[in-house]
């Protein structure tokens, strides 16, 4: 009798791997109850690994790949390729672990083709990084390219594809072995592959700002929106694709580290240490000429300027310059506008102010910045909405139409006056088009697979 | 084969319907003036901010030169 424990053994010729053993531990996480061993397995990624880099060997590595699929009783969760190198966890696609999912806010859905069907299976890619050909940074950078293509329907990258936008100007019959990069190489090759890159120095942010912002606010809004953000410490390179809130209030991370697993929960290293979170690379997947920072700061003076406004909802400005009882709380995401009007509907928002935003101006990619009333339940949470061109100046973001409690506004081109009527007559508060991530206890007891009472194939 | 291919995500919309027939959408009008003026410091402030988000991603550049990834 085997358990799918036991297909770790078939991998230890190739040594040590921690990520391997996440694998195992995120799939049974996520509610893998078997794994099932796919072979020979030409995997795209490592062809390209293969043809640019290994196949030039003396003695050059196997040709193709074996790719491990995890399944619950029902379906498909979740694949892994497991490549023949001494690192050997390649592209792999599994669902974040139960206990971390709620906080992950970066995922994507890929097609996996087995057993004569297409299945869908759903989280963040993940592989480690080979040591030879590529660095971590390279891993990330997959990672993030790979999640965009997925997600946002960027163009799809290899590792080979990846070095060369990083511009190291190496013949594709001559390439050699990574030494590493500069932050500014990796922005460069964001930038090749057609997602480019905005760059913080986290140390800087509030100073700059002068406490206006944190990396933890500046991370957030890109979170918020599906955006991984890159975090560079000296010498490593992590990919942060969610968040949760602590009952105190405080911010933890779920971090793709290609050391050890695409889901890692861990606190923003400061200080300094080596782990210091030194910088964010937040690679755009659409047109954004407008940072998250600048489309929040010009939102919510709108927000201000509407409520002082001699025809609008006035009787909210007290409350907004209450110091002592903050009632108002803003929240931001940048949002393809197509995806942001497909939304309204589930959240309630009435059908007047659906009509109104569905119909006024809007171009590809918006920042949408919620004012939330804390006094409300979820349910009515939103007391408005500013929507913000992202592809406007990043020194004058320009609105273009938004709602506070039951008023709708469309502001028209190069006009800073806006169109307001009033659409919900008594006022119109509706549910948060972000989810809830406020941390929960995790569940107590360990997953397994299931024994397996067959004859195993060699 | 790799059995990656672009993907929709929006599985989980709503089922699409049309508008009503002569469906017109009201902007109202153009909004008239203050009936607040706003506060010096706040108005600088949220200006403030669009300027240092300027700032902040010179900064960010500069860093990235400082940072060696193996």
């Amino acid at each position: 009798m085997a358990d799918g424990l036991a297909l770790k053994a078939r991998y230890e010729a190739l040594g040590e791997s921690n990520q391997l053993d996440e694998v195992f531990d995120v799939a049974l996480g996520a509610g893998a109850t078997a794994v099932f061993l796919d072979r020979p397995y030409v995997d795209f990624d490592y062809r390209s690994e293969l043809s640019h880099y290994y196949g030039r060997a003396f003695q050059p590595p196997p040709a193709t790949t074996e790719r491990l699929i995890f399944t619950s009783h029902s379906e498909i969760i979740g694949v892994s390729v497991i490549r023949p190198l001494p690192q050997p966890v390649g592209r792999t696609l599994l669902p974040p672990p139960a206990d971390e999912a709620r906080y992950v806010t970066c995922l994507c859905e890929m097609p996996v083709h087995a057993f004569g069907y297409e299945w869908r299976v759903r989280g963040y890619p993940f592989s480690s990084q080979d040591g030879e050909y590529g660095v971590c940074a390279h891993a990330a950078i997959w990672s993030i390219a790979r999640y965009h293509h997925l997600r946002f329907n960027t163009d799809r990258f290899t590792t080979s594809g990846i070095i060369e936008a990083a511009g190291l100007k190496e013949r594709p019959d001559k390439t050699a072995r990574s030494d590493g990069l500069y932050g500014f190489d990796i922005v460069r090759a964001f930038r090749g592959i057609g997602l480019p890159a905005l760059q913080y120095d986290i140390a800087t942010i509030p100073v700059i700002s002068k406490g206006t912002e944190t990396a933890e606010s500046v991370i957030r809004r890109y979170l918020n929106s599906g955006i991984p953000v890159g975090v560079l410490t000296i010498g490593h390179m992590l990919v942060v694709i969610g968040y949760g809130e602590t009952s105190k209030g405080e911010t933890f991370y779920i971090v793709s580290d290609d050391n050890f697993s695409a889901y890692q929960r861990m606190e923003r290293v400061s200080g300094d240490v080596a782990d210091t979170w030194r910088m964010l690379i937040v690679p755009q997947p659409g047109r954004m000429h407008v940072n998250g920072e600048a489309a929040a700061a010009r939102a919510e003076e709108v927000f201000e300027d509407r409520l002082r406004a001699k025809v609008g909802p006035s009787h909210l400005l007290a409350d907004l310059l209450n110091t002592s009882k903050r009632r108002f709380r803003f929240e931001s995401y940048a949002t393809p506008s197509h995806t942001y009007l497909s939304g309204l509907a589930a959240r309630d928002v009435p059908d007047a102010l659906r009509d109104h935003h569905i119909y006024g101006p809007q171009g590809n990619w918006l920042w949408i910045t919620e004012i939330h009333d804390t006094d409300a339940s979820d349910a009515e949470r939103v007391i408005g909405e500013i929507a913000i061109d992202a592809t406007s100046r990043l020194h004058d973001p320009s609105p273009l139409f938004g709602n506070i409690d039951g008023w709708g506004y469309v502001w028209p081109p190069s006009e800073s006056v806006p169109q307001v009527i009033q659409l919900v007559k008594g006022g119109a508060q509706y549910r948060s088009a972000l989810a809830d991530r406020s941390e929960q206890p995790a569940a107590a007891t360990v997953p397994k697979f299931e024994p397996y009472a067959g004859i195993p194939a060699d | 084969m790799s059995d990656e291919t672009k993907t929709d995500t929006t599985a989980d919309a709503p089922t699409p319907t049309l508008p009503e027939s002569g469906l017109q959408v009201d902007f109202g009008t153009p909004a008239p003036g203050f009936t607040e003026p706003m506060p010096i410091a706040r108005r600088n402030g949220y200006e403030a901010r669009i300027r240092q988000s300027v700032d902040t991603q010179a900064a960010g550049a500069e860093k990235a030169s400082q940072l060696f990834i193996r």
